[in-house]
Parts: structure tokens; sequence; C-alpha cells
């Protein structure tokens, strides 16, 4: 039965390529059928922009409508949106921070997003992204999910890493749960606080639920009567301020150096160390632009699919780099013109030296005999 | 222009070649900066355009019952493969359209509707052609090695039938190009054997086997008792896309102008020298926009080959601003009527169809 499925998989494929040239006849038609309405697709998740809403300084909220493809999502899930930024297809991941019954409710789901500076997705998200703008959509993913069973949960949130959580929140106070829940959220300052009004609420609503902001920066006119109140990075005497009993499960979402932090710190503070969660997909890398063509520095690039490791400086092409390390990738020209020598970059920056431009840091082709690193890399080759 | 009379190359200084290639770059620099919302919405458009010429053709064909609907069909899918391979097919996979980041209509993974494998395309046509534009020897799309076209080409009687190539190669042209990899001057003259094409083999008739399965068993297949007549209207527009695209590239590179290049002038090219072999060794030709669209604004020649990754519709807007530095450097542009350059093409051919003494007294 299987065996005669996949066969008559591969005869189907075989024929669609035959036809259409590609491997399916979905492909063929999906300029077509895009031109019609753009909402319409053979193999996408459409979504619409139904709202565009600012939530502080630098962040804002978008609710989206996603067609019938759309499978829905577990709370503390995320997703990418591809965006057409002229003309270019810009795909970024982001945490759904509404709740999966809002989605069946009204066919509604929000991501809160935060400008980064230099950024080539995010800002424009905040200057030009309209409502009614149609966007493609991935099936959620990630598995910073809400515990079948739990006492007492801890979520540790750094800036804009409130959004699984608030997510969590949302679908757990839905849900009526009576369980302990502490909140540790860290900003710069009191108004970098993403959905601190509603936070507040839960808060005081609540009696099972704690939340704590604290302003790593600049907490300058304390609120004496708040014996809540808490400052700095996160450290032994917040979670001895926090935390009444030990918790069974710990959240964390923000930045690298938070995570590695609060990991540790819990571990230490705890009898017994709560199950952790940790939130992994990307925030920004930052690129020394200054010293650019001056800057000799290395950086390492990995091999993923001939599993090696090498050096690469600024002045060594990775075709050349490659090269020298025995492999022998496809290549023509040797000068930008054929794309003989496209591979695709999993992770990691580049410049193209015949442009000068920087590459984005999510995964993309691009053209190995003229790419330099700009950070470590990572190459399907 | 009387005879064939092909001017000497003129010669730039290296210093004026950089600054050649510098103002080159500009062109392209200016373009690059450009590419956005209008080039997507261009190339998304004429796919749209193609697939309804290409299902009008089809459903005309089977439906037809008399000649003149049979014809029509005929017409649309023969436009719609033209459109295809041209404008669609052979851009995308220059990667003129790579940074709309579309996994779709991308240089890596498009295969265009034509036997030709585009892996093996992209080889042949995007390096060897492109990287060694018309250096004798090294670019084997100069003359396709099926036909003469100068002297540094050794004669032999053969090449009386100069024409006669032409005109078979440009019937079968799919099957021209889809062969090419193949090398049969170098498997006849034993520098590579059989043994070195078998990959290609393998690839260029699994690729081939489609093409023919899809015009002449699926298709025809559907109309039941009237197979031949669908089968016929598929090799009508195919036939017409094949004699359409080879004139279209031969008015590119054969025309009586268009200039050739030695190995040793080309050792150790630099950036400069490689624009500029590339401006002499083309050429383009003028008509209204339907022929630009139609030759995949190959029309455009000298600047798809000076910008070959650079999307298509864009060499119209490019094309002054190279004249106008040609003409700053006293550099020929090549360019007059499609008529005129297919004309001289025939003149070409049929110059070095005779042994060179004629050929020089003909001069
Ligand atoms: S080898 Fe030709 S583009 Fe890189």
């Amino acid at each position: 039965m299987d065996s005669s499925n996949r066969q008559s998989g591969s005869v189907s494929k075989w024929v669609n390529s035959a036809l259409f040239n590609t491997e399916s006849a979905r492909d063929y038609f999906e300029a077509f059928v895009e031109g019609i309405d753009p909402m319409w697709s053979l193999k996408h998740v459409k979504a619409r922009i139904e709202k565009v809403q600012k939530e502080t300084a630098d962040t804002l909220t978008l609710t989206l409508s996603p067609t019938q493809r759309f499978q829905g999502f577990k709370a503390g899930q995320h997703l990418q949106i591809s965006f057409d930024i002229n003309g270019v297809t810009k795909t970024r991941t982001f945490s759904i921070s509404s709740t999966p019954s809002e989605l069946t409710r009204c066919n509604q789901l929000q991501v809160t997003i935060k400008a980064i500076e230099n950024g080539d997705v995010t800002p424009w998200i905040h200057q030009h992204l309209a409502v009614g703008t149609v966007v493609k959509l991935s099936q959620a993913q990630g598995e910073f999910l809400i515990p079948e069973q739990f006492k007492h949960l801890l979520y540790i949130a750094g800036g804009s890493g409130i959004t699984p959580i608030m997510s969590h929140l949302r679908s757990l106070i839905n849900n009526g749960c009576p369980q302990a829940i502490t909140v540790l959220y860290y900003a710069k300052t009191s108004s970098d606080f993403i959905f601190h009004n509603e936070l507040s609420v839960i808060a005081k609503r609540f009696k099972n639920i704690n939340v704590y902001f604290v302003e790593t920066q600049g907490a300058k006119h304390r609120d004496k009567s708040n014996q809540k109140r808490l400052e700095g990075h996160i450290n032994e005497q917040h979670l001895g301020r926090a935390l009444e009993t030990d918790p069974d499960h710990c959240f964390i979402c923000g930045p690298h150096a938070l995570k590695v932090d609060a990991e540790k710190l819990v571990t230490e503070f705890c009898k017994e160390p709560p199950r952790f969660h940790l939130e992994h997909f990307g925030l920004p890398i930052t690129i020394n632009e200054s010293s650019d063509s001056h800057n000799q520095q290395a950086f390492p690039v990995v091999l993923n699919r001939s599993q090696q490791q090498m050096d690469c400086d600024q002045s060594t092409t990775l075709l050349e780099a490659a090269e020298k390390q025995g492999l022998k990738p496809n290549h023509g020209c040797r000068m930008g013109i054929c794309y003989t020598c496209k591979c695709k970059k999993q992770s990691g920056v580049v410049r193209n030296l015949v442009t000068g431009k920087l590459s984005s840091t999510e995964a993309e082709d691009i053209q190995l005999c003229v790419s330099v690193p700009a950070t470590a890399v990572e190459l399907d080759l | 222009m009387t005879a064939a009379t092909f001017p000497i190359k003129h010669k730039l200084s290296p210093k004026q070649l950089e600054a050649f290639g510098k103002e080159m770059d500009a062109i392209r620099e200016e373009v690059v900066n450009d590419l956005g919302e209008r080039d997507a919405r261009y190339i998304k458009n004429i796919i749209r355009i193609h697939r309804g010429f290409e299902a009008s053709g089809r459903i005309l064909i089977h439906f037809s019952i008399t000649p003149i609907g049979w014809s029509l069909g005929s017409l649309s899918l023969g436009i719609s493969k033209i459109l295809e391979n041209m404008e669609i097919g052979h851009n995308v996979l220059h990667g003129q359209y790579d940074w709309m980041n579309d996994p779709y209509i991308n240089s890596q993974t498009y295969e265009w509707d034509n036997v030709c494998d585009a892996e093996s395309w992209k080889r042949t046509h995007n390096f060897e052609h492109h990287t060694f534009t018309n250096i004798i020897g090294k670019d084997r799309d100069y003359g396709y090695t099926a036909m003469r076209l100068s002297d540094d080409e050794p004669w032999h009687p053969i090449w009386r039938l100069n024409l006669a190539y032409m005109a078979a190669l440009s019937f079968f042209f799919q099957w021209g190009v889809g062969a090419h990899e193949l090398e049969v001057e170098k498997l006849r003259s034993g520098e590579k054997t059989l043994k070195d094409k078998i990959p290609f083999l393998k690839d260029f008739t699994k690729k081939s086997t489609r093409q023919l399965f899809k015009d002449y068993v699926f298709f025809p297949a559907l109309a039941g008792p009237f197979f031949w007549k669908v089968a016929a209207g598929n090799f009508a527009a195919n036939a017409m896309r094949n004699l359409w695209a080879s004139s279209i590239i031969f008015c590119g590179h054969f025309t009586e102008d268009a200039q050739t290049f030695t190995e040793e002038e080309c050792e150790n090219e630099s950036k400069g020298h490689w624009y500029y072999r590339q401006l002499l060794g083309s050429s383009n030709f003028e008509g209204g926009r339907w022929l630009h669209v139609m030759s995949g604004h190959l029309s455009y020649q000298i600047e798809h080959h000076l910008f070959p990754d650079i999307p298509a519709h864009r060499y119209a807007e490019m094309s002054p601003k190279v004249k106008a530095v040609c003409e700053k450097y006293g550099l020929n542009y090549n360019t007059g009527s499609f008529a005129k350059q297919y004309g001289t093409v025939l003149k070409r051919l049929w110059t070095y169809s005779k042994p060179p003494k004629q050929a020089e007294l003909l001069a």
C-alpha cells in the first residue's frame, strides 16, 4: 500500500514536471491565481493586515487574518511572515502574542514587533506597512509551550521577549488557571514595557499572578509605595523577592545574555531546578561597520553539508576559502556574472564585493565567488 | 556598406579601458539601486500573459475544427513558447530576478519549456558563452561549431554548405542547444570521450523525454482520435519558436560587424577589457516594443552582454547611456533594423562559405 502510494506520487511528480516544468502544477498556476486576488494561493497561507497598533515608541502589534490554509497554533509558538518590500520577498520570524481561542473565535492573530535599528524589515514595517496589505505566513512552529501539568510557572522576559509569554498568560487566564505564576519582565526604561497596562491589570485582578517590571537602566522616579519595584539586571535579590516557592517550570525569552544569566541564577536559587524552556530564535546580530574594508578579521564558516569548518577573512571570497579547504564548489566565471556558484547561506551575514552590500541575517542564496563573511556564517555546502 | 568589410578593432589604452569600465559600472549601479517593485511586477505579468497564451493555444488546438482555429491555436502556443524561452526562461536562468527572493523565479530552481536541460544551459550559456564571448576557440556559441563565421576557422569544402547548416540549425534550434554540451567536435578530435558525456546525456535524455511526452504524447492523446491534429499543432509551435529564437540569437553575435577575439588578447583580462569585448562582440537590432519583448530583450544584445544579470526589460533605458559612452570612446555601437542585421548575418555566412582567398577578393 505504502509503496504503491509512493509510486503514484513519483509518477504524478514526473507528469507534473513534464507538463509544467515544476514539481507540482500549483507552482505553475500560482502566479496566475495570485494575479486575480492576492489573497488567493494554491500553496501558501496568506493573511491580510487588519490593524496596526502602536505599543511603545519602537514596538507595534499587527493583527492578521489568515486564510483557511492556516492550521492554527499553540500559545507560545512563532511563525514566519513574508513581506513584499519593494519587489523583494523578505521573511522574518515573529512570536504570536494573541491566543489560539481568539483565532478560532474571530480568525485573527497578533504579532508584536520591535523595530530593530538598521534592520531591513522591521523599520519598514513600522514606517510603511499599511492596513490591507497581504502577506504570506508559514505554519506555526516552536516548542515554547505551556506544560500540561505544573504547579508554579516562572516567566523571565527581556524586551520584546514578552510576546510569546503574553500569549501564554492570556491563554492561562482564559482557561481560569489557579496555579501560581510569576513574571519577571526586564526592559530598559519604564516606557519600554510592552503591554504594560494589560500586565498591570492582570497582576491586580489575579492573586495567583505576580508581575514584576524591572527597569535595567535609569529607574529614576521610583514609586516608593510599590514594594514590588525591582531594578537593574537580573540578580539573586530579584529572584529572592519574586519567588515565594520554587517554580517547576521556567520560561525565558529575551536577549542572549539574559537567557544565560537567568538560567544560571535560577538553577542556583532553587532547591530543585525547574524545567527550562528557552525561546531560541534570533535577535539581531550587530556588525561593526566602522572599520570596514581594513578589517582583516577572520570569521568561522561552517560548511554543513560537508561537515567541515574553516576560517575565512574578509579579503578571501567564500569560494576561494572553500577551495583551499579542498572542496570543489560549482563555479564558472568567478566574477559574479554567471551565478553558477550560488549556494544557500543558512545563517550569518556576508558582504557582496560587487555591490558592497551586506546580506540579511536570514537563510538566502548568495554567490560564493563574490561574497566574503561579515559575521560567522553557515553554508549549505 | 558594400562588401564584407569588417572594421579593425578600435584599440583603447589600458587607462582608457579602465575608465570605460568605470563608466559601465556606473550605468549598472544606477539600475541596480533602482531595482524593485516595478521589475517584480513586470516579470510576474509576463508570466501571467504566458499562462494565458499557453492555455488558449492548447485549448484552441484541441477543439479546433477548421484550419483557421488550428492555426490560431498553434500561433498562440508558439507565442507562449517564445515568451517562456526568451523573456522568462533565458532571463530568469541568468539570475536577473534572483534578488526578488522568489523561489519560483530563481535561476537555481527554474526549468524552462525547452528540450535543453536548464543546468546544462547554465553551463554552456551563462558560463562559457557569457564569460568567453566571441573568443575564438573558447566561445562554442560562436557559430555553434556548425557554421563558419570567420577566417580564424580553417576552410574546408564542407563549409560550402554554410547556409544550409544555418537553416538546419534554425529549424531544430532547441535540439542544437540541448545537445550543445555534448561537444561533438571534441568527441571527434578525441579530446573528450563519450564516457565523459554520460552524465550530460542522462540529463539531456531525461529533459527531452519530458518535453516530447508533453507535446507529442500527453496533449495529443487527450484529443483521442484527433491525436495527429494536436501533435501537428504542437510541432508547428515548436518550429515557430525554434526559427524565431535562432534568428534572434544569430543577430546577436554573427552580424557583419561583430568582432572576434583571440585567447592571447584576453589573457589576464581586466574588467574594462571584458566590457569592451562584450560590447564589440555583440549587436543590437531596433524595433517596436513587441519585438523587444518577444526577443526577451535580446534585441539589446549589447546591453545584455554588458549586464547579463540585470532584468532585461531595463536594457531599453540603459541603451542610450551605453551608446553615449561608446561615442565618447569612439567605439562602434552595432545596431540596425532586424531585417538589416539578419541580412548581414546571411552575408557573413555566404562570405565564409568560400575559401579565404575569395573572401579577401570580395572585400
Ligand atoms: S562563479 Fe560565476 S557568479 Fe560566481
